[in-house]
């Protein structure tokens, strides 16, 4: 399997021990800071070349005003689903490839949320202190994103 | 009538010499005050510039403080991992450790940038010795720069020797401990 993570949300030092939990399980975690730079650097990849897309909902959009709107990014509250969209649009099998890994709240966020990762195929996680730490680890195992060794 | 015109032109004579003497005192009293104003502006302008170089030095010690608590937040983040992945029975891989091991030189560099503004002239000498020898990296040499320079901090005669041990140091590529000034905003600056 290969290791590559990119782990797209704007405040790229938060989140240390998960990020570590997958540089301790061999994986490289590369952050990403914006929408449009995520966008340009992951559709360069192969989707079977990466291990996982973590992406936050609510993201800074970057500098492709054409690709991320205002409006369709709902002010940045949904930018990570227009991104997961638009990576989905190039590739399907990026699809598979999505966790968005989100803090979101209001409902209506974190339903369209769900139905988009099951509509592409990627996974929903919120940002919470039960999947923190051991409880990543076991979500990572469930989901065979990582072997259980 | 020879006397009438004497007496009128005796008065505008005295007149006239009353207001040529109140001229002179003005001009006078203008000019006083003039550089006295022109004296104050120059101590307000060098209050200012000094202002001006306490905030950019303000600015620079938060960002510092700012990239020591990520790296200890990092550090803590990193430790907890292992803990986790220990308890769950997970082989480690070798990157976790060397990512601690970086993420502690990183730390080092940055509590050694805060000492660049010691009010302790020990302090400084210690730690503008170790930026050279080893903890440096592009970003130290900018701010030794500027302090080398007399735009902020205090400029020790030690620091010129100590940027130029850094500077050689960096042209020939030997760099121990290499950070991007990361420091919480999106577009730079911290918080």
């Amino acid at each position: 399997m290969f290791s590559k993570v990119f782990w797209v949300d704007e405040d790229e030092r938060i989140w240390a021990p998960e990020r570590s939990i997958l540089t301790g399980l061999g994986l490289q975690v590369i952050p990403v800071g914006d929408a449009s730079t995520a966008l340009s650097i992951i559709s360069a990849e192969r989707p079977s070349n990466i291990r996982l897309l973590i992406l936050d909902v609510m993201l800074l959009p970057g500098d492709d005003h054409a690709a991320f709107p205002e409006q369709a990014t709902n002010g940045g509250t949904e930018t990570g689903l227009i991104l997961a969209e638009r990576l989905y649009a190039i590739d399907n099998e990026f699809g598979s490839k999505i966790l968005f890994f989100s803090r979101a709240t209001r409902p209506t966020i974190i339903s369209k949320t769900k139905s988009l990762a099951d509509r592409i195929g990627g996974f929903y996680l919120p940002k919470t202190i039960e999947t923190q730490g051991k409880h990543f680890i076991k979500w990572l195992k469930d989901k065979q994103l990582v072997e259980g060794r | 009538m020879d006397k009438a015109v004497n007496i009128i032109l005796l008065l505008t004579t005295v007149v006239g010499m009353v207001a040529v003497v109140t001229a002179l005192a003005v001009t006078a009293f203008i000019f006083w005050r003039s550089r006295e104003d022109i004296s104050q502006v120059k101590e307000i302008e060098a209050s200012l510039a000094k202002m001006r170089q306490k905030e950019e030095e303000s600015d620079y010690i938060s960002d510092e403080i700012a990239n020591v608590l990520y790296d200890l937040y990092e550090l803590i983040g990193q430790l907890r991992a292992y803990v986790e992945l220990s308890d769950e029975g997970c082989k480690i891989d070798k990157g976790l450790f060397e990512a601690m091991n970086y993420r502690g030189a990183v730390a080092e560099k940055h509590f050694l940038e805060l000492g660049l503004f010691s009010q302790d002239g020990e302090r400084r000498k210690s730690v503008q010795m170790a930026l050279a020898s080893r903890y440096g990296d592009h970003d130290t040499e900018k701010i030794m720069q500027k302090i080398a320079d007399g735009k902020i901090g205090i400029r020790d005669k030690d620091i010129i020797a100590s940027l130029g041990q850094l500077e050689r140091r960096l042209k020939g590529n030997l760099i121990y401990v290499e950070s991007s000034s990361w420091t919480g905003r999106p577009r730079g600056g911290s918080f």
